[in-house]
C-alpha cells in the first residue's frame, strides 16, 4: 500500500519508490543517448546488468531511488546514496521529453526537499561532469557550494571527432542552508515551476 | 500575430541570456530538450513568452500532455492565445 505524506489526493507531481514495475522504462531511459552522455559510464546497459543493478539497489539500505511522475506518468528518476549517513549524495535524470518545461528544476527542488527532511542529513552532495552545463547551471541557481574538481576521463563530446578530457565537479548543500534559502530560490522560479513545486509529494510505502 | 515566430524569437533571446547554443534549424519535429535549450532555458522561455504574450498556458490551462517537439509547443501557445482573444 502506498500512502501520501501530507494530503490524501494524488498530486500532478509526485515521487514514488522505484519498484519492479518501472524496470523496463528505467532501462529505456538509462540507455537513451541523452541520459548516457551525462553518466560516468556511458556505454549501453544490458537487461541482465540492469536487473543486477536493481537487485543490488533494492537490497541496499543505504540507497533510495524515486520515480518522478507527472500526471501519474513516470518521466524521470531521483537516486540517493549514503542515505543513512549525514552526507547524502544524489543524482537524477529525466527520461521522457514530453514533460513540463523546466522539469529539471523540479528534480533539483525535490532532491533538496527530500534531503532536508531526513533529520540526520547535514549535507546533500552531487557530482557533475564538466560538460553537463545544464546541471552545472541548475546547481549554481539553487546555491550549491562547489567543493572540488577532479580529473575525469576522456569522452567524445558533441560536435567533436576527438576524445576530450573532462572533469568531475563535486557540489554540496548544507540542509540548514537550504531551509534558509529555499524561499529565495522559489521566487526565482517561473510560475509553472512554482506551481509544480507546491505539488511535490513523496509517496511512501506503508 | 505569428505565434510561431514569437516563440522562435523568444528561444533565440533566451538562448543568448542563458548561455545555450540552439541547434539550427529548429524544425517542427525538433525535440525541445534536444534543441540546445536546457531545463533552465526552457523554464525561462515560458517566462519570456508570458511577458511577450501575457500568457502562461502551463499555469492557466489544464494541460496534462506536455509538448515534446517545437510544433507541439507552438500549438499550445497558439491555443492559449486564441482562447485569450475569444
Amino acid at each position: 500500500m502506498v500512502v501520501n505524506e501530507g494530503t490524501e489526493t494524488i498530486s500532478e507531481h509526485f515521487f514514488t519508490p522505484f519498484t519492479e514495475e518501472y524496470l523496463a522504462i528505467v532501462l529505456q531511459w538509462r540507455n537513451s543517448e541523452r541520459v548516457r552522455m551525462n553518466m560516468h559510464n556511458n556505454r549501453p546497459i544490458t537487461q541482465c546488468e540492469h536487473k543486477k543493478w536493481f537487485s543490488a539497489l533494492s537490497d541496499d539500505q543505504n540507497r533510495e531511488s524515486w520515480i518522478y511522475c507527472q500526471h501519474q506518468r513516470p518521466v524521470g528518476i531521483l537516486n540517493f546514496t549514503d542515505v543513512k549517513t549525514e552526507h547524502i549524495e544524489w543524482g537524477c535524470y529525466l527520461g521522457e521529453t514530453d514533460i513540463l518545461p523546466g522539469s529539471g528544476l523540479i528534480l533539483e527542488w525535490a532532491a533538496l526537499s527530500w534531503a532536508s527532511r531526513q533529520e540526520h542529513c547535514l549535507t546533500l552532495g552531487a557530482q557533475v561532469l564538466s560538460f553537463n552545463t545544464s546541471a552545472l547551471k541548475l546547481h549554481k541557481l539553487f546555491g550549491y557550494e562547489k567543493i572540488k574538481s577532479e580529473q575525469g576521463g576522456t569522452r567524445l563530446l558533441e560536435e567533436s571527432d576527438v576524445e576530450e578530457t573532462y572533469q568531475v565537479h563535486f557540489f554540496s548543500y548544507a540542509t540548514e542552508m537550504w531551509k534558509n534559502n529555499k524561499l529565495k530560490v522559489l521566487t526565482r522560479m517561473p510560475k509553472p515551476i512554482q506551481k509544480a513545486i507546491g505539488q511535490i509529494q513523496f509517496l511512501y510505502k506503508d | 500575430m505569428n505565434i510561431e515566430q514569437v516563440v522562435r524569437n523568444a528561444m533565440i533571446a533566451v538562448a543568448e541570456i542563458s548561455d545555450c547554443k540552439l541547434i539550427t534549424p529548429i524544425e517542427a519535429q525538433t525535440v525541445l530538450l534536444e534543441s540546445g535549450l536546457d531545463s533552465l532555458g526552457y523554464a525561462m522561455l515560458v517566462g519570456q513568452l508570458e511577458e511577450e504574450l501575457g500568457l502562461d498556458p502551463f499555469t492557466e490551462m489544464a494541460i496534462t500532455i506536455y509538448p515534446s517537439t517545437f510544433a507541439e509547443f507552438v500549438v499550445i501557445y497558439q491555443q492559449g492565445y486564441d482562447r485569450k482573444l475569444a
